[in-house]
Protein backbone atom coordinates (compact mmCIF):
# COMPACT_ATOMS: atom_id res chain seq x y z
CA UNK A 1 0.00 0.00 0.00
CA UNK A 2 0.93 3.52 -1.09
CA UNK A 3 2.84 5.16 2.24
CA UNK A 4 0.66 8.32 0.97
CA UNK A 5 -2.84 6.83 1.90
CA UNK A 6 -2.55 6.94 5.39
CA UNK A 7 -1.48 10.60 6.77
CA UNK A 8 0.29 10.36 9.91
CA UNK A 9 1.64 13.02 12.06
CA UNK A 10 4.67 15.19 11.17
CA UNK A 11 7.90 14.09 12.90
CA UNK A 12 7.84 16.77 15.89
CA UNK A 13 10.91 18.43 16.69
CA UNK A 14 13.27 18.52 19.14
CA UNK A 15 12.01 19.01 22.56
CA UNK A 16 14.76 20.63 24.23
CA UNK A 17 14.79 24.40 23.89
CA UNK A 18 16.52 25.96 21.29
CA UNK A 19 19.87 27.54 22.63
CA UNK A 20 17.92 31.17 23.25
CA UNK A 21 20.00 31.81 25.94
CA UNK A 22 23.37 32.08 23.66
CA UNK A 23 20.89 33.74 21.06
CA UNK A 24 20.13 36.01 23.89
CA UNK A 25 23.35 36.45 25.14
CA UNK A 26 24.99 39.79 25.04
CA UNK A 27 28.23 39.05 23.10
CA UNK A 28 29.42 42.64 23.29
CA UNK A 29 31.19 42.42 26.73
CA UNK A 30 32.53 39.15 25.59
CA UNK A 31 33.97 40.88 22.34
CA UNK A 32 35.39 44.23 24.63
CA UNK A 33 36.69 42.03 27.16
CA UNK A 34 38.82 39.50 24.15
CA UNK A 35 39.79 42.63 22.73
CA UNK A 36 41.50 43.78 25.62
CA UNK A 37 43.69 40.69 26.38
CA UNK A 38 41.49 38.63 28.82
CA UNK A 39 42.50 35.17 28.76
CA UNK A 40 39.12 34.30 30.28
CA UNK A 41 37.31 35.81 27.77
CA UNK A 42 39.13 33.88 24.81
CA UNK A 43 38.53 30.72 26.90
CA UNK A 44 35.24 31.31 26.96
CA UNK A 45 34.59 32.04 23.66
CA UNK A 46 36.69 28.62 22.96
CA UNK A 47 34.57 26.71 25.14
CA UNK A 48 31.21 28.14 23.69
CA UNK A 49 32.28 27.85 19.66
CA UNK A 50 34.50 24.96 19.56
CA UNK A 51 32.54 22.18 19.57
CA UNK A 52 30.05 23.83 16.43
CA UNK A 53 33.42 24.91 14.73
CA UNK A 54 34.88 21.08 14.94
CA UNK A 55 31.28 20.14 13.51
CA UNK A 56 31.03 22.39 10.71
CA UNK A 57 35.09 21.58 9.72
CA UNK A 58 34.46 17.81 9.61
CA UNK A 59 31.15 18.21 7.88
CA UNK A 60 33.13 20.52 4.90
CA UNK A 61 36.35 18.73 5.03
CA UNK A 62 34.84 15.36 5.38
CA UNK A 63 37.58 14.16 8.00
CA UNK A 64 37.73 13.64 11.65
CA UNK A 65 40.95 15.09 11.88
CA UNK A 66 40.65 18.33 12.82
CA UNK A 67 42.00 19.55 15.59
CA UNK A 68 44.69 21.21 14.15
CA UNK A 69 42.41 23.17 12.34
CA UNK A 70 39.73 23.81 15.07
CA UNK A 71 42.74 25.40 16.96
CA UNK A 72 43.58 27.84 13.82
CA UNK A 73 40.22 28.97 13.29
CA UNK A 74 40.05 30.01 16.63
CA UNK A 75 43.35 32.14 16.70
CA UNK A 76 41.81 33.53 13.23
CA UNK A 77 39.03 34.70 15.17
CA UNK A 78 40.36 35.81 18.27
CA UNK A 79 42.90 38.20 16.13
CA UNK A 80 40.41 39.13 13.69
CA UNK A 81 38.21 40.46 17.26
CA UNK A 82 41.70 41.82 18.58
CA UNK A 83 41.88 43.61 15.03
CA UNK A 84 38.90 45.39 15.10
CA UNK A 85 37.09 43.45 11.87
CA UNK A 86 33.97 43.37 13.85
CA UNK A 87 32.37 46.12 13.98
CA UNK A 88 29.32 44.80 15.36
CA UNK A 89 29.63 42.67 18.53
CA UNK A 90 26.24 41.44 18.65
CA UNK A 91 27.08 40.00 15.53
CA UNK A 92 29.72 37.48 16.84
CA UNK A 93 27.94 34.37 15.65
CA UNK A 94 27.40 35.39 11.96
CA UNK A 95 31.44 36.75 12.21
CA UNK A 96 32.76 33.12 13.66
CA UNK A 97 30.54 31.66 10.68
CA UNK A 98 31.83 33.51 8.08
CA UNK A 99 36.07 32.95 9.27
CA UNK A 100 35.60 29.38 9.37
CA UNK A 101 33.84 29.32 6.01
CA UNK A 102 36.82 30.86 5.01
CA UNK A 103 39.53 28.69 6.66
CA UNK A 104 37.30 25.90 5.06
CA UNK A 105 37.40 27.50 1.45
CA UNK A 106 41.48 27.98 2.11
CA UNK A 107 42.19 24.61 3.26
CA UNK A 108 39.93 22.78 0.12
CA UNK A 109 42.25 25.22 -2.17
CA UNK A 110 45.24 24.07 -0.84
CA UNK A 111 44.83 20.30 -0.85
CA UNK A 112 43.73 20.76 -4.56
CA UNK A 113 46.70 22.93 -5.28
CA UNK A 114 48.76 20.15 -3.26
CA UNK A 115 46.94 17.51 -5.02
CA UNK A 116 47.82 19.07 -8.86
CA UNK A 117 51.76 19.69 -7.68
CA UNK A 118 52.01 15.92 -6.48
CA UNK A 119 50.60 14.85 -9.65
CA UNK A 120 52.79 16.63 -11.57
CA UNK A 121 56.18 16.72 -10.09
CA UNK A 122 55.62 12.70 -9.36
CA UNK A 123 53.39 11.14 -11.86
CA UNK A 124 51.73 8.03 -10.56
CA UNK A 125 52.35 8.46 -6.93
CA UNK A 126 49.53 7.49 -4.54
CA UNK A 127 47.30 10.29 -4.64
CA UNK A 128 44.02 10.22 -2.22
CA UNK A 129 41.06 9.77 -3.94
CA UNK A 130 38.83 11.15 -1.11
CA UNK A 131 37.22 7.85 -0.37
CA UNK A 132 35.89 7.53 2.85
CA UNK A 133 37.77 5.05 5.62
CA UNK A 134 36.98 1.41 5.72
CA UNK A 135 35.03 1.59 8.34
CA UNK A 136 33.02 4.43 7.12
CA UNK A 137 32.62 2.71 3.93
CA UNK A 138 31.19 -0.60 6.27
CA UNK A 139 28.39 2.07 7.87
CA UNK A 140 27.72 3.42 4.44
CA UNK A 141 27.07 0.03 2.87
CA UNK A 142 24.48 -0.68 5.76
CA UNK A 143 22.86 2.02 4.93
CA UNK A 144 22.10 1.98 2.09
CA UNK A 145 21.01 -1.63 2.43
CA UNK A 146 18.62 0.01 5.14
CA UNK A 147 17.67 2.74 3.03
CA UNK A 148 17.08 -0.47 -0.04
CA UNK A 149 14.74 -2.26 2.52
CA UNK A 150 12.85 1.09 2.92
CA UNK A 151 12.65 1.43 -0.54
CA UNK A 152 11.18 -2.39 -1.03
CA UNK A 153 8.45 -1.94 1.46
CA UNK A 154 6.86 1.04 -0.21
CA UNK A 155 4.76 1.20 -3.57
CA UNK A 156 6.20 2.17 -7.25
CA UNK A 157 4.92 5.35 -7.19
CA UNK A 158 6.55 6.54 -3.90
CA UNK A 159 9.57 4.90 -5.06
CA UNK A 160 9.64 6.86 -7.96
CA UNK A 161 8.99 9.84 -5.93
CA UNK A 162 12.07 9.36 -3.41
CA UNK A 163 13.91 8.72 -6.23
CA UNK A 164 13.25 12.12 -7.82
CA UNK A 165 14.00 14.39 -4.72
CA UNK A 166 16.81 12.65 -3.52
CA UNK A 167 18.80 11.42 -6.88
CA UNK A 168 17.58 13.20 -9.33
CA UNK A 169 17.51 16.62 -7.42
CA UNK A 170 14.17 17.40 -8.42
CA UNK A 171 12.16 20.20 -6.53
CA UNK A 172 9.48 19.48 -4.33
CA UNK A 173 7.21 21.91 -5.97
CA UNK A 174 7.80 20.37 -9.57
CA UNK A 175 7.28 16.39 -8.12
CA UNK A 176 4.20 17.56 -6.41
CA UNK A 177 2.80 18.83 -9.65
CA UNK A 178 3.78 16.73 -12.06
CA UNK A 179 2.68 13.65 -9.76
CA UNK A 180 -0.52 14.71 -8.41
CA UNK A 181 0.58 15.39 -4.66
CA UNK A 182 -0.25 17.28 -2.16
CA UNK A 183 2.55 19.24 -0.28
CA UNK A 184 1.45 17.24 2.83
CA UNK A 185 1.25 14.03 0.94
CA UNK A 186 5.02 14.69 -0.06
CA UNK A 187 6.65 15.72 3.67
CA UNK A 188 4.58 12.50 4.99
CA UNK A 189 6.36 10.11 2.54
CA UNK A 190 9.43 11.65 3.24
CA UNK A 191 8.48 11.46 7.02
CA UNK A 192 8.14 8.28 7.02
CA UNK A 193 10.95 7.26 4.94
CA UNK A 194 13.02 8.75 7.60
CA UNK A 195 11.12 6.98 10.95
CA UNK A 196 11.59 3.52 9.08
CA UNK A 197 15.41 4.35 8.22
CA UNK A 198 16.04 4.66 11.89
CA UNK A 199 13.63 2.09 12.77
CA UNK A 200 15.31 -0.63 10.78
CA UNK A 201 19.10 1.02 11.67
CA UNK A 202 18.22 0.71 15.31
CA UNK A 203 16.91 -2.99 14.89
CA UNK A 204 19.95 -3.86 12.73
CA UNK A 205 22.58 -2.29 15.31
CA UNK A 206 20.88 -4.34 18.30
CA UNK A 207 20.24 -7.25 16.19
CA UNK A 208 24.14 -7.59 14.56
CA UNK A 209 25.84 -6.17 17.62
CA UNK A 210 27.46 -3.45 15.60
CA UNK A 211 26.98 -0.39 18.53
CA UNK A 212 30.53 0.06 18.52
CA UNK A 213 30.89 1.17 14.98
CA UNK A 214 27.80 3.48 15.22
CA UNK A 215 29.07 4.93 18.98
CA UNK A 216 32.42 5.63 16.94
CA UNK A 217 30.10 7.11 14.09
CA UNK A 218 28.46 9.35 16.79
CA UNK A 219 31.14 10.04 19.17
CA UNK A 220 30.83 12.48 21.99
CA UNK A 221 31.67 15.43 20.01
CA UNK A 222 28.22 14.24 18.18
CA UNK A 223 29.52 12.95 14.86
CA UNK B 1 47.18 36.06 22.80
CA UNK B 2 48.88 32.49 23.51
CA UNK B 3 48.74 30.20 20.30
CA UNK B 4 50.94 27.55 21.85
CA UNK B 5 53.06 28.17 19.02
CA UNK B 6 50.68 26.59 16.51
CA UNK B 7 51.08 28.72 13.51
CA UNK B 8 48.11 30.70 11.94
CA UNK B 9 46.44 30.26 8.49
CA UNK B 10 47.50 33.08 6.16
CA UNK B 11 44.79 35.71 6.10
CA UNK B 12 43.43 35.53 2.93
CA UNK B 13 44.26 38.75 0.43
CA UNK B 14 40.75 39.07 -0.33
CA UNK B 15 39.41 39.04 2.89
CA UNK B 16 38.03 42.62 3.27
CA UNK B 17 36.49 43.45 6.52
CA UNK B 18 33.06 45.13 4.78
CA UNK B 19 32.59 42.41 3.03
CA UNK B 20 32.90 40.26 6.82
CA UNK B 21 30.05 42.36 7.77
CA UNK B 22 27.70 42.24 5.11
CA UNK B 23 28.07 38.34 5.07
CA UNK B 24 27.57 38.57 8.66
CA UNK B 25 24.21 40.82 8.35
CA UNK B 26 22.14 37.77 8.64
CA UNK B 27 20.41 36.63 12.10
CA UNK B 28 20.42 33.01 13.66
CA UNK B 29 17.64 31.01 14.34
CA UNK B 30 16.02 31.71 17.66
CA UNK B 31 14.57 28.28 17.84
CA UNK B 32 15.54 25.09 16.47
CA UNK B 33 14.79 24.94 12.41
CA UNK B 34 12.57 22.57 11.32
CA UNK B 35 13.12 19.05 9.68
CA UNK B 36 12.35 20.56 6.19
CA UNK B 37 14.41 23.31 6.26
CA UNK B 38 17.25 21.61 7.76
CA UNK B 39 17.03 18.87 5.06
CA UNK B 40 16.83 21.32 1.98
CA UNK B 41 20.54 22.57 3.98
CA UNK B 42 21.82 19.22 4.08
CA UNK B 43 20.84 19.31 0.73
CA UNK B 44 22.75 22.42 -0.83
CA UNK B 45 19.20 23.87 -1.53
CA UNK B 46 18.79 26.75 0.57
CA UNK B 47 19.92 30.31 -0.37
CA UNK B 48 22.72 31.71 1.26
CA UNK B 49 20.87 33.86 3.45
CA UNK B 50 19.02 30.96 4.77
CA UNK B 51 21.98 28.78 5.19
CA UNK B 52 23.59 31.66 7.13
CA UNK B 53 21.02 31.62 9.44
CA UNK B 54 20.90 27.63 10.15
CA UNK B 55 25.04 27.58 10.22
CA UNK B 56 24.85 30.27 13.11
CA UNK B 57 22.21 28.26 14.79
CA UNK B 58 24.56 24.84 14.19
CA UNK B 59 27.38 26.75 15.63
CA UNK B 60 25.98 26.77 19.41
CA UNK B 61 23.32 23.78 19.00
CA UNK B 62 24.47 20.35 19.92
CA UNK B 63 21.11 18.90 19.13
CA UNK B 64 20.83 20.55 15.89
CA UNK B 65 24.53 18.99 14.98
CA UNK B 66 22.98 15.81 16.12
CA UNK B 67 20.08 16.43 13.54
CA UNK B 68 22.06 17.47 10.58
CA UNK B 69 24.28 14.44 11.07
CA UNK B 70 21.62 12.14 11.10
CA UNK B 71 19.86 13.65 7.71
CA UNK B 72 23.86 13.43 6.12
CA UNK B 73 23.75 10.08 6.97
CA UNK B 74 20.14 9.04 5.93
CA UNK B 75 20.69 11.43 2.59
CA UNK B 76 23.87 9.42 1.79
CA UNK B 77 21.93 6.46 1.86
CA UNK B 78 19.17 7.81 -0.13
CA UNK B 79 20.79 8.78 -3.27
CA UNK B 80 23.16 5.80 -3.03
CA UNK B 81 19.90 2.73 -2.57
CA UNK B 82 17.87 4.99 -5.64
CA UNK B 83 20.67 4.64 -7.42
CA UNK B 84 21.05 1.38 -6.92
CA UNK B 85 18.07 0.61 -7.89
CA UNK B 86 17.55 2.90 -10.82
CA UNK B 87 20.64 0.92 -12.69
CA UNK B 88 19.20 -2.49 -11.35
CA UNK B 89 15.51 -1.80 -13.32
CA UNK B 90 17.87 -0.40 -16.03
CA UNK B 91 19.70 -3.59 -16.25
CA UNK B 92 16.72 -6.23 -15.66
CA UNK B 93 13.76 -6.68 -14.26
CA UNK B 94 14.06 -9.48 -11.73
CA UNK B 95 10.44 -10.86 -11.29
CA UNK B 96 9.04 -12.91 -8.82
CA UNK B 97 6.22 -15.41 -8.64
CA UNK B 98 4.35 -16.98 -5.77
CA UNK B 99 0.92 -17.53 -7.95
CA UNK B 100 2.30 -20.75 -9.82
CA UNK B 101 2.82 -22.64 -6.18
CA UNK B 102 -0.72 -22.28 -5.19
CA UNK B 103 -1.97 -23.51 -8.04
CA UNK B 104 -2.32 -26.97 -8.40
CA UNK B 105 -1.19 -28.06 -11.75
CA UNK B 106 1.47 -25.57 -11.76
CA UNK B 107 2.74 -26.71 -8.67
CA UNK B 108 3.08 -30.19 -9.77
CA UNK B 109 4.56 -28.58 -13.22
CA UNK B 110 6.78 -26.81 -10.88
CA UNK B 111 7.85 -29.68 -9.08
CA UNK B 112 8.50 -32.25 -12.24
CA UNK B 113 10.70 -29.39 -13.30
CA UNK B 114 12.79 -29.38 -10.28
CA UNK B 115 12.88 -33.19 -10.28
CA UNK B 116 14.21 -33.27 -13.81
CA UNK B 117 17.10 -30.58 -12.78
CA UNK B 118 18.17 -32.63 -9.46
CA UNK B 119 18.09 -36.15 -11.91
CA UNK B 120 19.62 -35.17 -15.17
CA UNK B 121 21.48 -31.97 -14.97
CA UNK B 122 23.05 -32.32 -18.03
CA UNK B 123 19.40 -31.74 -19.68
CA UNK B 124 19.55 -27.82 -19.11
CA UNK B 125 18.10 -26.32 -21.78
CA UNK B 126 19.79 -24.66 -24.96
CA UNK B 127 20.46 -21.01 -25.29
CA UNK B 128 17.72 -18.83 -25.19
CA UNK B 129 15.20 -20.81 -23.43
CA UNK B 130 14.79 -20.90 -19.23
CA UNK B 131 16.86 -22.66 -17.14
CA UNK B 132 15.33 -23.24 -13.63
CA UNK B 133 17.89 -23.97 -10.69
CA UNK B 134 16.85 -24.82 -7.03
CA UNK B 135 19.04 -23.75 -4.68
CA UNK B 136 19.69 -25.94 -1.47
CA UNK B 137 23.19 -25.78 -0.70
CA UNK B 138 24.05 -23.54 1.94
CA UNK B 139 27.58 -21.90 2.98
CA UNK B 140 29.89 -24.12 4.65
CA UNK B 141 29.64 -27.71 5.18
CA UNK B 142 26.64 -28.43 2.82
CA UNK B 143 28.35 -26.23 -0.23
CA UNK B 144 31.32 -28.94 -0.46
CA UNK B 145 28.26 -31.18 -1.24
CA UNK B 146 27.50 -29.38 -4.31
CA UNK B 147 25.75 -26.17 -4.53
CA UNK B 148 23.60 -24.49 -7.80
CA UNK B 149 24.97 -24.83 -11.29
CA UNK B 150 24.21 -22.66 -14.32
CA UNK B 151 24.83 -22.07 -17.80
CA UNK B 152 26.38 -18.76 -18.59
CA UNK B 153 24.17 -15.90 -20.83
CA UNK B 154 20.73 -17.87 -20.74
CA UNK B 155 17.99 -16.82 -18.88
CA UNK B 156 17.59 -18.16 -15.17
CA UNK B 157 15.35 -18.95 -12.77
CA UNK B 158 16.38 -19.42 -9.24
CA UNK B 159 14.21 -21.31 -6.66
CA UNK B 160 14.95 -21.04 -2.89
CA UNK B 161 13.51 -23.02 0.18
CA UNK B 162 12.04 -20.02 2.79
CA UNK B 163 10.53 -22.65 5.12
CA UNK B 164 11.70 -22.26 8.88
CA UNK B 165 11.59 -18.59 8.26
CA UNK B 166 9.48 -16.35 10.00
CA UNK B 167 7.14 -14.33 8.01
CA UNK B 168 7.10 -10.82 10.12
CA UNK B 169 10.77 -10.08 8.86
CA UNK B 170 10.72 -11.82 5.50
CA UNK B 171 12.52 -11.15 3.01
CA UNK B 172 14.74 -9.45 0.49
CA UNK B 173 16.60 -12.07 -1.95
CA UNK B 174 19.74 -10.31 -3.26
CA UNK B 175 21.87 -12.24 -5.79
CA UNK B 176 25.43 -10.99 -5.55
CA UNK B 177 28.92 -12.06 -7.64
CA UNK B 178 31.77 -13.49 -6.08
CA UNK B 179 32.92 -9.59 -5.24
CA UNK B 180 29.79 -8.80 -3.12
CA UNK B 181 28.27 -7.29 -6.03
CA UNK B 182 24.63 -7.36 -5.92
CA UNK B 183 23.34 -8.51 -9.31
CA UNK B 184 19.71 -9.16 -8.91
CA UNK B 185 17.53 -7.88 -5.79
CA UNK B 186 13.71 -8.32 -5.25
CA UNK B 187 11.64 -9.19 -1.90
CA UNK B 188 9.62 -12.46 -1.19
CA UNK B 189 6.62 -13.39 1.42
CA UNK B 190 7.69 -16.87 2.88
CA UNK B 191 3.95 -17.85 3.22
CA UNK B 192 4.26 -20.45 0.98
CA UNK B 193 7.76 -21.56 2.17
CA UNK B 194 9.32 -21.15 -1.80
CA UNK B 195 10.51 -18.26 -3.48
CA UNK B 196 11.91 -17.49 -6.56
CA UNK B 197 13.95 -15.16 -9.06
CA UNK B 198 14.90 -14.59 -12.12
CA UNK B 199 17.42 -13.38 -14.21
CA UNK B 200 15.40 -12.39 -17.81
CA UNK B 201 19.36 -12.04 -19.51
CA UNK B 202 21.06 -15.28 -17.61
CA UNK B 203 23.85 -14.59 -15.69
CA UNK B 204 27.91 -14.19 -16.68
CA UNK B 205 30.32 -16.77 -15.66
CA UNK B 206 31.17 -17.28 -12.02
CA UNK B 207 30.52 -18.00 -8.47
CA UNK B 208 27.35 -16.59 -7.09
CA UNK B 209 25.49 -16.04 -3.61
CA UNK B 210 22.30 -16.16 -2.77
CA UNK B 211 21.49 -14.45 0.32
CA UNK B 212 18.18 -13.94 2.01
CA UNK B 213 17.96 -11.28 4.60
CA UNK B 214 15.30 -10.00 6.73
CA UNK B 215 13.32 -6.56 6.55
CA UNK B 216 16.88 -5.46 9.02
CA UNK B 217 18.54 -6.19 5.98
CA UNK B 218 20.58 -9.16 8.26
CA UNK B 219 21.04 -12.19 6.27
CA UNK B 220 19.04 -15.04 7.04
CA UNK B 221 20.14 -17.76 4.46
CA UNK B 222 23.08 -17.72 1.55
CA UNK B 223 22.81 -20.16 -1.08
CA UNK B 224 26.18 -21.28 -3.74
CA UNK B 225 25.26 -20.87 -7.19
CA UNK B 226 28.37 -21.51 -10.09
CA UNK B 227 27.65 -20.81 -13.44
CA UNK B 228 29.16 -22.23 -15.66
Amino acid sequence: MSALSQPEKAEPLPDEPAPLEAEAKQWTPLVERIQAGDDAAMSELYVLFSRGIRFYLCRQLQSQEVDDKVHDTYVAVIQAIKRGDLRDPERLMGFVRTIVRRQVAGYIGHAIQARREQVDVEAGNWVSDGKSNPEQTAIDQQNAEIMRSVLDSVSKKDREILTRFYLQEQTQERICDEMDLTETQFRLLKSRAKARFGELGKRRVVRSGLSALFLRKKGPDGH
Amino acid sequence: MDTNGVAVPPRPTDWQPEEIQEMTKFSAFTSHPGEEILELYCLNRLEEEEAAGIEEHVLLCESCQQRIADLDGFLKAARQATRDLRSEEKYSEPSLSWAWIRRPAWAAAGALALLTIALAPSLRTGSGELQTVELSAYRGAAEEAGGGVATARQPLRLEIDLSGLASENCCTLELVDANGKVVLRTTAAPESGRAAIEASKGLAQGQYWLRVKDSGGQDLRELSLSVN
